[in-house]
């Protein structure tokens, strides 16, 4: 195969913790970074190269989800973009992103909406550019992060689907229909939230205040960036509240209701 | 009385309402119009007699009850830690 010549558009650097002469750890008190308990440390040398510290025993999977997720994420934050944790769709041309808490059912929405001919945008996280006072949702890989259960509804058969990583519950799934290619104004943001006595999923326009809020509650890795990173946080929710409506999508934790759920969002944006 | 915003705290103001996150706790309060206003008065280096007469140009209320509200406001401000009190 042969090697690109381009330079590199991201450097990481990687090494165990228990190996310090060979790479020496980078200033502590420059550059953003984060610790992942139990896997390691993401430290962002610079605009575009990251140092990622896998705690021993050195594992590869560890470093695999370390790169993928956050060290990819934190230099993106430190490079001026907004991270949140989530999965978005374009339709018809109109950025969607849902957010919500581990498992209460993003990637199977952003699955069932693509299942309706959306494109995918991103799974796991979004990264939100501001372009000329425009939120702009860019492309991220062409892979969504499911549970078991989750494909099962979609009508996937979770046995044929590998691990995200080995020994992982997850699937890792390959987006086999349209992919956005290019960044996508964002239109929506839906906070999902779960309401047992609701029989349907209901959408809700939240005020300003109550969408920095959702904005800031699922940041990416926000309970891992630590404090010195609030303000960047923070003010960057804000702006993006004031450029985009964010709702609340409440839905029953009943994984038939995901359908109903798309349709809802689908309606919303399209309306 | 003045007011200033604590360290740690971060305030923005969005719409007609203002958003404060205190960095060390990471709770998050939502302060309505009117607390907006009286907020922006008085971190802007008014008093709470300013906040007063800018609140009044905006709504018709009475003034007294409007001057007690404020003082629990930036009383309640300064006791969670939000802001400090300033000599005038």
């Amino acid at each position: 195969m042969a090697r690109s010549t381009r330079p590199a558009d991201i450097t990481i650097v990687a090494h165990a913790s228990n190996d310090p002469a060979r790479c020496p750890s980078p200033n502590p008190d420059s550059g953003a970074k984060l610790v992942v308990p139990g896997m390691g440390t993401v430290h962002v040398l610079s605009t575009n190269c990251v140092h990622v510290n896998v705690e021993p025993p050195f594992a590869l999977p560890a470093f695999q989800q370390l790169t993928a997720g956050p060290a990819l994420g934190l230099l993106l934050h430190s490079n001026g973009d907004s991270i949140l944790h989530g999965s978005a769709v374009s339709i018809s041309g109109k950025g969607v992103v849902i957010l919500g808490a581990a498992g209460l059912g993003k990637s199977t929405l952003a699955a069932a909406l693509r299942q309706k001919g959306h494109a995918h945008v991103s799974d796991g996280m979004c990264v939100i550019r501001m372009v000329e006072g425009s939120a702009r949702l860019l492309p991220g890989p062409p892979f969504a992060k499911l549970w078991p259960d989750s494909l099962q509804s979609l009508g996937f058969d979770p046995a044929k689907v590998e691990s995200v990583f080995p020994g992982d519950e997850k699937r890792l799934v390959p987006v086999t229909g349209p992919v956005a290619r290019q960044a996508v104004p964002v239109h929506r943001i839906y906070s999902l939230a779960f309401e047992p006595s609701e029989p349907e999923p209901v959408v809700a326009r939240v005020s300003p205040a109550v969408a920095v809020w959702e904005l800031v509650r699922n940041y990416y890795l926000k309970t891992h960036i630590g404090v010195s990173q609030s303000s960047a946080i923070f003010d960057r929710c804000v702006e993006l509240a004031r450029k985009v409506s964010v709702s609340t999508l409440v839905r029953t934790n009943d994984i038939c209701s995901v359908s109903g759920a798309a349709s809802l969002v689908e309606n919303d944006v399209l309306d | 009385m003045k007011l200033r915003i604590s360290e740690g705290v971060l305030l923005q103001f969005i719409g007609d309402e203002a958003v404060v996150l205190h960095v060390a706790t990471g709770t998050y309060f939502a302060v309505n119009q009117t607390g907006a206003l009286a907020w922006r008065s008085l971190v802007q280096g008014g008093s709470l007699e300013d906040a007063v007469q800018e609140i009044l140009q905006v709504y018709e209320v009475d003034e007294a009850s409007l001057r007690e509200d404020l003082e629990a406001f930036a009383n309640d401000l300064v006791e969670k830690g939000l802001a400090e009190e300033i000599p005038i």
